[in-house]
């Protein structure tokens, strides 16, 4: 799943972007389907991802709803409006009835892990700082030549729905 | 520790996150490799996996698979704890966008 995000997340400029999304659907259908004879933690985390997905997947769907049937941010739809907020009822009729309730101590468990996603966010972040830093401007471009330019404007105007004078 | 958590078990989440972020970091450095990128910035990701890494093997006292497995399982079910947090705020949101706006947001709103 992470692999096919990343690759997802490359854009069109690389081929390897179009075997994301499928990446991304075989990792979820190997998390959920496939594991077997699983140890006693790894069992728990398991159970613990598909119960999330259970809660999840409604409310995501119900929010989608909402906000395109909102008088704010879409088409004003009763329909529509009524159908997000009955997604998102039953994701927390879910979490009600699955015991998930807010407790301090599962709080603060993932408030220390956040800290630590943090840190190391931190730590990267300027690790690639000082390395981006450190390989400084080795040598300017050439500036376009008139039949490069001539492709960059004609693919601009075609993006842009311009004709060829640009307008 | 205050609530309940040992000093063990904090050492052991903080740990597990940010062995979760340096994995996806690494991940993410490795899937979009390319051969126009020549930054070393993966070397910061596999810095702080290993440090991470070394502090779980001094928490849980068991072997580096083993912790880094132990790690990363605290880690994710720690994250999923917050879920009941992170759907009440943005239940909350959406409440407020369904109820108490009556007007179109416009360009200069």
């Amino acid at each position: 799943m992470a692999i096919g995000n990343s690759f997802h997340r490359m854009g069109p400029s690389f081929e390897r972007t179009r075997f994301g999304f499928p990446l991304m659907l075989l990792g979820m259908t190997c998390l959920i389907l496939f594991p077997e004879d699983l140890a006693d933690r790894e069992s728990e985390l398991h159970n613990s991802i598909l119960r999330s997905v259970a809660l999840i997947v409604p409310f995501s769907i119900g929010a989608i709803l909402i906000l395109r049937y909102s008088p704010t941010y879409g088409e004003p739809r009763t329909l529509g409006l009524a159908s997000g907020w009955f997604l998102v009822a039953i994701s927390w009729f879910i979490l009600y009835y699955g015991k998930s309730s807010i407790s301090l101590s599962g709080t603060t468990r993932g408030v220390l892990v956040l800290l630590g996603v943090f840190v190391s966010l931190v730590v990267v972040i300027i690790g690639t700082y000082l390395s981006e830093g450190s390989l400084g401007l080795k040598y300017e471009s050439e500036p376009l030549s008139s039949d490069e330019e001539g492709l960059v404007r004609t693919i601009l105007e075609m993006h842009m729905d311009g004709d060829e004078h640009g307008n | 520790m205050s609530m309940g958590i040992e000093f063990s078990e904090a050492l052991l989440l903080v740990s597990g996150g940010s062995l979760l972020f340096s994995f996806f970091a690494l991940v993410h450095f490795a899937s979009t490799y390319n051969q126009h990128n020549r930054s070393l910035a993966i070397l910061s990701a596999i810095l702080i996996g290993t440090a991470s890494l070394y502090s779980a093997t001094i928490s849980t006292g068991h072997g580096p698979l083993t912790s880094l497995e132990g790690a990363m399982a605290s880690a994710i079910m720690g994250i999923l704890e917050l879920l009941p947090i992170v759907l009440a705020v943005v239940t909350t949101v959406l409440f407020r966008i369904t109820l108490l706006t009556k007007r179109s947001v416009g360009a200069s709103s």
